[in-house]
């Protein structure tokens, strides 16, 4: 071929190269791009946390593995930054040159975490250890244990049971979720706790003798009592005075705030019969999508603002603490923020709270406008946020308008007229003072403690199923099946042991309860209904 | 038989020559430089991730007038003060322990209140302004790095050079963090009067 | 003849002042007449690989800016040039995309020579010396890949030096040197990397100038085809037009070489684990005729019977010339080697699909 041929094939050969390093340049530029989002993010490990890290990644290599994961790993903050303690603290001790205690409170977290520390104390999460002086602690310490320790039945082959802890129940049940208080062991015995070392403000020991008595290990490691420790209860009763664990949700050592958003995680506590919130999520519309959707959910988002960062489905922490685009993204460590009614006790209660963030009993209206610092309906607004990133106004309102009737109608027909049941058996002496020793005692704990919860919770989250047959019909058959035949009963046994005036006065309460409109259909019978009922379902389905 | 280099009278003939040779040449020309290009590039240092955010302390462990030293991933030794008053950043100073003039490391002066730097006797008031020696003479002062405070805590930018992505063995591994301040004292000689700041045992009325 | 030239202006003028070159005589040395048949395309197969071993010296170069000869460090440099630097992947890409077309550039350029005949007397010396530069690409493909010091870089490596064990004499010899003891250690790396970047390069440098020089002292074998018979023997000029089409075929492999580069990139298998051998050893793709020959037939016959083979190869010239003695006509060595090709692409196709 002719040269000026050659020449120009070589010229557009070389313009072909040319054409192949512009990509090469640009598949440069997109590599970059991506490295930037997917490099691993570095771990800094401060010179003074150096020598934990070396010796605990071989001895607890979960520790390190899980804290490397971490943000706090990103940023710097390692062992000693949490784990240091002052000379003073009363669980303090001397390791390898630093001061530092096991345990870390949210008096510690606080340090960083100052205004996050502080909405949790006030919230109700932090006084779960109140527990400890309820009904329900009556039950694990008393009747499913033993306050006293107490001797063994008969001997155990293979081990050594000299007595036996009766408080066990309440250990490993109980306070694992509503927190343990937390109690070194003491050098003559016993158990010191917050109560007995008093901590002062900055939550070091005040009362020198039961500093005097701390028991110490051959390390000079205070001893942490089996009996509260391992313990992540949200409710905690630290040493140092502060109420309430951290690591409960944001679990140890990568406080992953990811695990934190998921209902799995709330799910260690917010289950079972008596509060079943995880059931009852699950078996809701919003918890079938998050099963559905969890991939779009964008959990490992620095930012998770519900309309924003994700609307896939909500979660727990979605409705209850996270922040929203509504209500521009504002996180609360504080549920009870945004809840309106309590649930809880045998008759639900309007969340009307004062300044000290509890709720105002104060019945006269003028009294009470004046006590309330925060109303139910303000709480239900700030729910109401929540709710507004998928739904209308309408769709909200109506559906609360449903929850407030349920609660009302359970409140109305089972809960006041049982309490009064129950108060009216008590007042007379028909009952024993103590508590769970008589069978109906049982039968109304049941019915609100469990079983009305059920009802309550499925109302409250819109699962069906919890809200009737595992909610109402179980409360209606406890109710009428076993509560009232139950009174009527111990009346009767009253009369029999010459007990009249005791037995006419429930018996009374009764009656009274049980001629109202609403319950007349249980004595007096309820044709009338059935007859409307079948008519209806001839006319709508043909004769049966 | 060639058909190469025959100047052929037509003039036509020569300007398509000129042309398809000016095209071929130009074409190999940039397509090989641009060769040389990516050679060089890939030559130059790589840039990894700039800097980073990294946690200090917490401001409340920090009064007026206390400084301490914090080592950086890189290994680098940076003086964090707290001169000014009130909680915002402005009272805040992260100084560079590197001197501007030629790369010596300078240290805190608790008696003079003065970084110095050993090297050609270079003075730095409190806010790293060169105050004396070579680099006040060319103007170069401490260099600063960025802090920010978030929630009461206090952060400072540095590179990110040196951060371990995984820790093995812990041997190799740059950590950064905090040191106690113990640098009130110098090397001998190299223009310090020895009982300026020597250790507390070798001279009377030094520092302690 | 030398004529006397009015001395050239400017800077060519500046150059012949110093330096004494006469202009003539280089431009009769390199502006050789070349013959019409090259410009076949197939003609083209050996500069091909003397281009691409050009790419692999500046490649080759670049990466030796980051890599680290050292068993600790080497893997994790190699990750480094091909995550971290700039390019990096695709110097790296590059460099392996071209050694794999420069060894099978040579393979053909070695098929052509063959089945053209242009080994005949008198040109056997160079057919050694090409076989010289084959064993020289081989060595450097396999020394290459040795210093990425993946898992099967270190087993390859292993593999093949106690294959070299199994020669009989000088195996355990040659096995020593090749790897600074008796098993793989840590004077390995380092071996491999000065033979691959230093003592390889340099030989195959100094044998293609020999290559070279051969076929500029002798000629380009001059070939009569079909239909040139009776025609005048046409030949066209080295510069510019040859010149000029191997430019265009460097710019075609560059372009080849890029898109390879970035559509197949080179990935980074798991480290090296002395303590573990990977279920698949397997070598690189050029050594898979080897490979498969070995598993077959077991032992020191098989290590004896490839070096027969070689030893064949190499001296085929004179094995050939005894046949065409005989028989003038005689086309053994078509036949045969139809068959050698047929051996070779279908033995490593079969290790190519194979596990074990």
């Amino acid at each position: 071929m002719r040269l000026e041929t050659k020449r120009t094939i070589i010229a557009l050969l070389a313009g072909a190269f040319i054409v192949s390093l512009l990509f090469v340049q640009w598949m440069e530029v997109v590599r970059k791009a991506e490295e930037a989002g997917l490099r691993e993010a570095h771990v800094a490990v401060p010179a003074a946390s150096q020598d934990c890290v070396s010796c605990h990644e071989e001895a607890n290599a979960g520790i390190v593995d899980h804290w490397k994961g971490s943000t706090h790993a990103e940023v710097g903050v390692a062992c000693v930054e949490c784990h240091t303690a002052d000379k003073a603290d009363a669980d303090a001790f001397e390791h390898y040159g630093e001061t530092i205690a096991t345990i870390v409170t949210p008096k510690d977290c606080a340090r960083c975490h100052t205004d996050i520390a502080k909405e949790f104390e006030a919230s109700h999460h932090a006084s779960a250890g109140n527990i400890l002086a309820s009904l329900d602690n009556f039950l694990a310490e008393t009747v499913e244990g033993s306050r006293v320790p107490f001797q063994p039945h008969s001997p155990t082959p293979g081990m050594e049971v000299d007595e036996v802890w009766g408080l066990a129940s309440a250990n490993s049940g109980c306070q694992q979720c509503h927190g343990a208080k937390v109690a070194l062991e003491s050098s003559d015995g016993s158990l010191l706790t917050v109560d007995d070392l008093q901590p002062d403000a900055d939550g070091k020991p005040t009362n020198l003798d039961a500093i005097a008595k701390i028991k110490r290990d051959s390390d000079g490691i205070p001893v942490l009592s089996s009996t509260s420790w391992p313990n992540t209860g949200i409710g905690r009763l630290n040493l140092d005075g502060s109420r309430g664990a951290c690591t409960a949700c944001h679990s140890r050592h990568d406080f992953s705030p990811r695990r934190a958003r998921q209902p799995e995680n709330c799910g260690k506590c917010h289950l079972g019969p008596d509060h079943p919130q995880k059931e009852v999520y699950e078996e809701s519309k919003h918890g079938i999508a998050y099963r559905d959707l969890k991939d779009q959910m964008n959990l490992d988002g620095d930012s998770w603002v519900l309309g924003e960062d994700y609307s896939a489905a909500p979660t727990c922490a979605s409705c209850h603490m996270s922040g929203n685009k509504e209500n521009g993204g504002r996180i609360t460590h504080d549920p009870g923020e945004r809840i309106s009614w309590t649930n809880r006790p045998p008759v639900s209660t309007r969340m009307d709270t004062d300044v000290h963030h509890k709720i105002v009993k104060e019945t006269d209206p003028e009294k009470r406008a004046k006590l309330i610092a925060d109303s139910a309906d303000d709480k239900r607004t700030r729910m109401k946020q929540a709710c507004a990133t998928c739904h209308s106004e309408q769709t909200t309102n109506n559906f609360y308008e449903q929850y407030d009737n349920f609660i009302v109608l359970y409140n109305e027909k089972f809960a006041k007229p049982g309490l009064s049941i129950m108060k009216a058996l008590k007042d007379n002496g028909v009952i024993s003072k103590t508590q769970f020793d008589e069978e109906i005692e049982w039968t109304w704990f049941y019915l609100w403690h469990h079983e009305g919860r059920r009802a309550r919770h499925g109302a409250s989250m819109m699962a069906p199923d919890y809200s009737h047959w595992h909610g109402m019909y179980e409360v209606a058959e406890r109710f009428y099946m076993e509560l009232i035949p139950q009174a009527r009963e111990l009346t009767h046994e009253a009369r029999d042991h010459g007990n009249a005036e005791a037995a006419d006065a429930v018996d009374k309460v009764i009656d009274d309860i049980l001629a109202r409109p609403e319950h007349v259909w249980f004595e007096e019978g309820a044709e009338a209904d059935m007859e409307r009922i079948r008519k209806a379902m001839a006319e709508r389905y043909g004769p049966q | 038989m060639s058909d190469s280099n025959t100047s052929s009278p037509s003039s036509r003939r020569t300007l398509l020559q000129t042309a398809s040779n000016g095209a071929m040449i130009g074409a190999v020309a940039t397509a090989y430089a641009g060769v040389g290009a990516v050679g060089v590039r890939y030559l130059y240092p790589a840039s990894s991730r700039a800097t980073v955010w990294l946690f200090v302390t917490e401001l409340a462990t920090m009064a007026q007038g206390d400084a301490l030293t914090w080592i950086a991933p890189d290994g680098s030794r940076i003086t964090i003060a707290r001169q000014g008053e009130g909680d915002s950043v402005e009272a805040f100073a992260a100084l560079s322990t590197t001197c501007p003039h030629l790369g010596c490391n300078v240290h805190w002066e608790q008696t003079n209140s003065r970084f110095f730097c050993p090297c050609h006797n270079g003075v730095f008031a409190p806010d790293g302004t060169a105050t004396a020696g070579p680099p006040a003479e060319a103007g170069q002062n401490l260099g600063k790095y960025p802090l920010m405070i978030q929630d009461g805590l206090l952060f400072i930018e540095v590179p990110a050079e040196g951060l371990a992505a995984v820790l093995e063995d812990g041997d190799d591994v740059l950590a950064a963090g905090l040191t106690p301040t113990t640098d009130d004292y110098g090397p001998p000689g190299m223009g310090h009067d020895p009982c300026l700041f020597p250790p507390p045992s070798t001279c009377d009325g030094g520092v302690g | 003849m030398t004529t006397e030239r009015a001395p050239s202006s400017g800077i060519v003028g500046w150059f012949q002042e110093r330096l004494p070159i006469d202009e003539e005589a280089l431009r009769e040395l390199t502006n050789e007449p070349v013959p019409n048949h090259l410009k076949k395309w197939w003609f083209a197969l050996g500069g091909t690989p003397a281009y691409l071993f050009i790419v692999q010296i500046v490649t080759g170069i670049l990466l030796a800016f980051y890599y680290q000869p050292s068993p600790e460090t080497a893997y994790e440099s190699v990750q480094y040039i091909t995550d971290e630097v700039a390019f990096g992947w695709y110097i790296r890409s590059v460099h392996k995309w071209a050694a794999t077309l420069m060894i099978a550039a040579v393979v053909l350029h070695q098929m052509r020579v063959y089945f053209t005949g242009a080994y005949r007397k008198p040109r056997e010396l160079n057919w050694m010396v090409g076989m010289a530069l084959l064993m020289c690409t081989l060595l450097t493909g396999f020394t290459g890949y040795s210093l990425v010091y993946e898992q099967l870089s270190f087993w390859g490596a292993t593999v093949g030096a106690n294959i070299l064990d199994g020669v009989p004499v000088v195996g355990a010899f040659g096995k020593n040197l090749l790897l600074g003891g008796e098993v793989y250690n840590a004077n390995t790396l380092p071996r491999f990397f000065i033979l691959h970047a230093a003592v390889l390069p340099v030989t195959i440098t100094l044998l293609v100038g020999v290559h070279i020089a051969i076929i500029r002292t002798q000629g380009v074998t001059e070939f009569e085809f079909e239909e040139d018979k009776g025609k005048e023997k046409k030949h066209f000029d080295f510069f510019p037009d040859h010149v000029l089409s191997e430019l265009g075929i460097g710019l075609v492999l560059m372009v080849i070489l890029s898109a390879l580069a970035t559509a197949l990139p080179a990935h980074l298998g798991p480290e090296a684990n002395p303590l573990q051998t990977p279920e698949i050893i397997k070598p690189e793709w050029f050594f898979y005729v080897a490979f498969r020959w070995l598993k077959l037939f077991s032992g020191t016959f098989a290590i004896l019977s490839q070096g027969l083979i070689v030893f064949v190869m190499f001296a085929w010239p004179f094995i050939d010339a005894r046949f065409r003695k005989r028989n003038p006509n005689s086309e053994l060595s078509v036949w045969l080697g139809i068959v050698a090709v047929a051996l070779l692409i279908g033995f490593t196709i079969w290790e190519a699909v194979v596990a074990h």
